[in-house]
């Protein structure tokens, strides 16, 4: 039985983790366009992202282009693999024969 | 926790949503731009084979490929400050480095720049031939971009030589402004 995760499964935070894995696996997404991407706010985003870090679901990291800091997300393995299981948990609900 | 099936689908829909999102947007988000560019770069380039002495084209085509260039430097610099990937787009950047090295030794050898619309076309074969690579490694709609504006150019060239650049300005121009248009459009 696939195992279903209630960090994940809270709505934003099942957002950020979509659109996360949906990248390849070495990139790393910057913090304003996932913003964006999910129209959230900055603080809101960031409580979400730092539960997920806590967790060892995301890794973010802090870098400079050019003069300007920018943050870079990206899932980290334990977060794919926590990811495809929560939605498998989500697939086995709706299909509970399969 | 309880979750009812309508829940567990709704979750599902949009998992798969702001996946697709993400992937479009953020993955492949400077494909479309690129494709823009060099559709009007070539446009202007082949009618200016087609209307003006090989002088004057080659000055045309020099000017529009170096604004060609910068733009597409400067869309790969965007999209790359939003998506890190920094060994895969080292692989890129050496990939179009060494196709500018292997194009310009073989138009040397082939003495291709002796006719300006035989060089046109084999620059324009060979961005192709990159794009086919990019498709196939990166995203499949660049390379049938890359196949049928291949096919178009030799087919042209050896069906109709007379009107091959002005084929080549509204066909082959064409499908890449308008593939990369439609592309860019059907993402939003």
């Amino acid at each position: 039985m696939p195992a279903f995760d209630s960090l994940i499964h809270q709505p934003v935070r099942l957002q950020i983790m979509a659109a996360l894995t949906a990248l390849p696996d070495d990139a790393q997404l910057e913090f304003v366009t996932l913003r964006k991407m999910l129209d959230l706010t900055d603080g809101n985003l960031s409580v979400h992202l730092r539960k997920l870090e806590d967790a060892g679901y995301v890794q973010v990291e802090k870098a400079f282009v050019g003069r300007k800091p920018r943050t870079y997300i990206a899932a980290t393995p334990a977060g794919r693999k926590a990811f495809a299981e929560h939605v498998q948990a989500l697939q086995a609900i709706i299909n509970p024969s399969s | 926790m309880n979750i009812t099936q309508d829940e567990a689908k709704l979750s599902l829909e949009t998992v798969e949503r702001i996946q697709r999102q993400a992937r479009r947007s953020v993955a492949h988000g400077g494909g479309p731009w690129h494709m823009m560019v060099w559709g009007v770069v070539w446009f202007v380039g082949f009618l200016a084979n087609h209307f003006l002495a090989p002088a004057q084209a080659g000055m045309v085509w020099s000017v529009m490929a170096g604004i060609g260039t910068i733009i597409s430097f400067v869309v790969g610099w965007w999209y790359g400050k939003q998506l890190r990937r920094p060994m895969h787009d080292a692989r890129i950047g050496l990939f179009w480095l060494a196709w500018f090295v292997n194009s310009s030794v073989i138009i040397y050898l082939t003495k291709v720049y002796q006719d300006s619309t035989a060089m046109s076309l084999t620059i324009a074969v060979l961005a192709m031939f990159g794009y086919v690579v990019m498709g196939l490694w990166l995203w499949p709609p660049l390379a049938w971009v890359g196949i049928s504006v291949t096919i178009l150019a030799t087919l042209s060239y050896a069906l109709m030589p007379e009107y091959v650049n002005l084929v080549m300005a509204l066909l082959g121009g064409g499908t890449l402004f308008f593939s990369g248009l439609y592309i860019y459009r059907s993402w939003r």
